[in-house]
């Protein structure tokens, strides 16, 4: 099971035309998408976005390093709020918000990173659940600055192009990519090489001059800052955010959920759960409106229990096994 | 006088009560193979990793190449150019044999490049007989395998002095045998060995100097012939009944 | 002329010495009244993660669920709360056994994000179901002749609090007995000290283990009742619950019933003194903050990782 929570990407040879053709085309698609949408499946198209962003944030600190973090929600919210209050304070334009979000996000995760990456398994895991607690609980009591149980209601976006919808769209394109990037990136690097040692035995990372404290701080800032973009222009997107929303535990559970769903170990399998969760959430628990949370559950245990591996290579091998 | 790579001074680790390693001053001397002994529970392991940063010392001054290490972060002390083997292996077992070594070498070896990392490694496996199974998964691997994986391991990360804990402990003959010649080649190339070893026909064969620990306590440390003739160390290590034999015999 | 204020001025400063300690005490009290009962809540959730190696996210909502049956069959049938852990027990023990023969099991030796993510699966799924049959809707206890309050000296000692913890303590003594006499309970602190030397022995271990996760499920189902008491009842609470038991399992090191007692005395006593200093509002941030300094000094909480002595 921990082989398969390893998310580690070997640098494979591939056909070098093949791939540029194959990326080229999915840009292009994923460019061309908002032409031949309505909203609802603009807003759906955005949303699966936004999970990928959270899904392959989370697998820095969880995949790479493999310290089980619940955290996303802490950064999601504090970076929604962090973009809500600079631009309900009119002093940045859109673009910036998502940016300064990421970049506090990042900070605020290297200071609280030292003392809670000392701590490892169940206690790491539940500490980074409270922080999202706590934070959430800062955003209540804060009421100066946060309004509060109230929330903050956003200033009306004037895009500068197209529609309100597509901006969002293109902002959240734009964030996943760079997600995707800095994953890829870093796979292929040193410090994918430290993340890696480090997740399988971190004394031995520490005898062979792999610095783990540092290289755990950076994954778990990593983790911290992108989620925090993603909150930044969810804030902008819904227009209007309070502490319960945007801290949400849920969405702590959401990445891993969406993670393991897709399958650990490739770089495509966490956007593949994200798209599998959306169409879960979409059109099965969104119609229970009493059960949706439960519902969520039945699917989590569901997944856990019977398709450990993700619903891919579960798939995979029941064909293997029939062939 | 030889010039000491590395030197203990006063070195103490006491846990609770327990005194682990009780004032332990000791000077490794450069290009030279040091066998550290006694017996179980003597405090060797506990030292290395004293020296290697893993704990920290209670009291005491460790000096490495003229500088001070005590209360360095084990991977600053293993950037310097001291390597250690564990008693019981450790590689990453999700990874090749070729990519465990290319990170040794990476980190502690100081090379940037990934490929030129992995040329090095390839050269350590080589050195150590490992070089078919470059693409084999640790955890696949025999144990004598996996105890020149990390022989490898720590030769990739360019050691000035490589601290090796039981390293031969659990192999059979002739792989005991490979480990000794290599070892001994190891030395040869002016790599200084501080070995903790169980095995007498080792640190016979191998050893240019002693240091026995007994109790946490240094009871004896000199050129290996000087102190195997020591009645301490043999009273404290091979016990009063070996002593009268000698003397019987 | 100054005389009268000469006699005044100590007399002021004897009143005021004799009101803050009164607060002091009055607030100290109130945290030991309530540490009672938070030692209540950790015992179950400590024995599970000590046994079990599984963080149970269930186990607030499964106190709540104790909370609920313990005011059904006070407002239904018109029995006291305090009476209610004698058929919550057994209920909640067959809950739990039957939880980890069927599902919990499966994955008991797997890392800890996947005990973690089934356990929240599980959460919701009992918590959406309290939610639908319940609602959110804050319930309680209202007894027909409220219990007094004593008047000791200026500090105010609620005699439904006094019972709640009472009992709380007794069916602490209670989990010890069980732990330490019964023969199962020897087998569960076999399986935990030793798993392998139990397997050896003979101990059905997945069978302890679900009888683990049943003890633990009872006496978060007991907490519950005796909760009920004191606090409102919504599935809402579920998550403070857990939380609290997750603060006390650290604060007095995992796995032991001594623990259990000096971390929920000591969280009763922090909190209630963090809310006369900082306010009410705050009581789960001074929680976590405590946790955090105590991590920070040991990552294995303040009595590290002992057994079931």
């Amino acid at each position: 099971m921990l082989a398969s929570l390893a998310a580690s990407f070997p640098a494979r040879p591939l056909p070098r035309i093949g791939v540029g053709v194959l990326i080229a085309v999915a840009l292009g698609l994923l460019i061309a998408l908002p032409l031949g949408l309505d909203n609802y499946y603009m807003r759906l198209a955005t949303t699966v976005l936004m999970y990928c962003v959270l899904a392959w944030s989370w697998n820095f600190i969880g995949g790479f390093v493999g310290y089980p973090s619940f955290g996303i929600a802490a950064f999601f919210g504090f970076g929604a709020y962090a973009g809500a209050i600079l631009l309900s304070a009119k002093i940045i334009p859109f673009w910036l918000s998502p940016i300064l979000a990421a970049a506090g996000c990042f900070a605020v995760a290297v200071v609280i990173g030292m003392p809670i990456l000392r701590l490892r398994g169940h206690y790491f895991a539940v500490a980074s659940l409270g922080l999202g607690e706590v934070f959430r609980e800062l955003a209540m009591s804060w009421t100066a600055l946060t309004g509060g149980g109230m929330g903050i209601n956003l200033p009306p976006m004037r895009p500068a192009f197209g529609t309100e919808a597509q901006t969002f769209y293109y902002a959240m394109l734009i964030l996943a990519l760079v997600t995707l990037g800095t994953t890829i990136v870093v796979a292929r690097s040193r410090l994918g090489v430290a993340f890696r040692c480090i997740r399988q035995n971190e004394e031995a990372a520490n005898m062979i001059g792999i610095d783990a404290t540092r290289s755990k701080i950076i994954a778990f800032a990593f983790s911290a800052a992108l989620p925090g973009a993603a909150g930044a222009i969810y804030a902008s997107w819904v227009g209007y955010i309070d502490p319960s929303d945007v801290f949400d535990i849920l969405n702590s559970v959401k990445a891993p959920v969406m993670v393991l769903l897709g399958g650990t170990g490739t770089i495509f399998g966490p956007a593949i759960g994200a798209l599998i969760y959306l169409v879960f959430e979409e059109f099965v628990t969104h119609h229970l409106l009493q059960f949706h949370a439960g519902m969520l559950g039945i699917i989590i245990v569901a997944l856990v229990l019977f398709m450990p591996h993700g619903l891919l290579e579960t798939l995979r091998r029941r064909k293997q096994g029939q062939a | 006088m030889m010039t000491a790579i590395l030197e203990l001074r006063g070195v103490s680790r006491h846990f609770g009560g327990l005194r682990a390693v009780n004032d332990v001053t000791l000077s490794v001397p450069q290009g030279r193979i040091m066998g550290l002994i006694g017996p179980n529970g003597a405090g060797k392991t506990t030292l290395v990793n004293l020296i290697t940063g893993m704990i920290k010392l209670s009291a005491g001054e460790m000096w490495f190449k003229g500088a001070r290490i005590d209360g360095l972060a084990p991977h600053r002390i293993s950037r310097l150019g001291i390597a250690r083997t564990f008693q019981i292996v450790q590689p990453f077992p999700e990874m090749t044999a070729l990519e465990n070594v290319a990170a040794a070498a990476m980190f502690a070896g100081n090379i940037a490049s990934q490929s030129e990392a992995r040329d090095f490694a390839e050269s350590q496996l080589e050195r150590v007989g490992l070089l078919e199974l470059r693409s084999t998964l640790a955890s696949r691997l025999s144990l004598g395998q996996r105890k020149r994986l990390e022989f490898a391991k720590s030769l990739a990360m360019k050691p000035s002095i490589l601290l090796l804990d039981e390293v031969n402990a659990g192999l059979h003959g002739g792989e005991l045998a490979e480990a000794i010649t290599l070892i001994r080649s190891l030395a040869q190339d002016g790599l200084t060995i501080l070995i903790i070893e169980h095995l007498m026909k080792v640190v016979v064969s191998l050893c240019d100097d002693l240091a026995v620990l007994h109790h946490g306590e240094l009871i004896a440390n000199g050129p290996a012939q000087q102190v195997m003739g020591d009645e301490h160390v043999i009273k404290a290590y091979l016990g009063e009944r070996y002593l009268k034999r000698q003397r019987a015999g | 002329m100054a005389e009268p204020s000469d006699g005044l001025r100590p007399r002021f400063l004897l009143w005021l010495s004799v009101r803050f300690m009164t607060l002091l005490l009055q607030n100290l009290v109130n945290g030991l009244l309530l540490g009672g009962l938070y030692v209540c809540i950790a015992i179950g959730f400590s024995l599970i993660w000590g046994v079990l190696n599984i963080i149970n996210l269930l186990h607030g909502s499964i106190i709540v669920l104790g909370s609920y049956i313990a005011y059904y069959a006070f407002t239904m049938f018109g029995i006291s709360p305090f009476l209610a852990p004698l058929f919550v027990i057994p209920m909640m023990f067959a809950f739990g056994y039957g939880l980890q023969l069927a599902v919990l099991n499966r994955v008991v030796d797997k890392p800890v994000l996947i005990t973690l993510t089934l356990t929240f699966g599980l959460d919701l799924i009992l918590n959406n179901f309290m939610l639908a049959a319940f609602t959110a809707n804050f319930r309680r206890v209202v007894f027909k002749d409220p219990f007094e309050t004593l008047d000791l000296y200026g500090v105010i000692i609620p005699v439904d609090r006094v019972v709640a913890m009472a009992l709380a303590l007794v069916l602490t003594l209670a989990f010890y007995l069980l732990l330490n006499s019964s023969r199962i309970g020897r087998a569960i602190v076999a399986v935990r000290n030793d798993r392998d030397a139990a397997v050896l022995m003979g101990v059905n271990v997945k069978q302890i283990y679900a009888v683990t996760f049943g003890v633990g499920a009872a006496f978060a189902g007991a907490a519950g009742c005796l909760l009920s008491v004191v606090f409102p009842i919504s599935p809402m609470s579920s998550g403070l619950y857990l939380g609290k038991a997750f603060v006390i399992c650290v604060l007095g090191g995992l796995g032991s019933i001594g623990g259990a007692l000096i971390g929920g005395l000591a969280l009763g006593v922090i909190e209630s003194m963090g809310v006369m200093l900082a306010g009410p509002e705050h009581s789960v941030l001074t929680g976590f903050l405590v946790l955090l300094a105590v991590l920070a000094i040991k990552p294995t909480g303040l009595a590290g990782k002992r057994g079931y002595e």
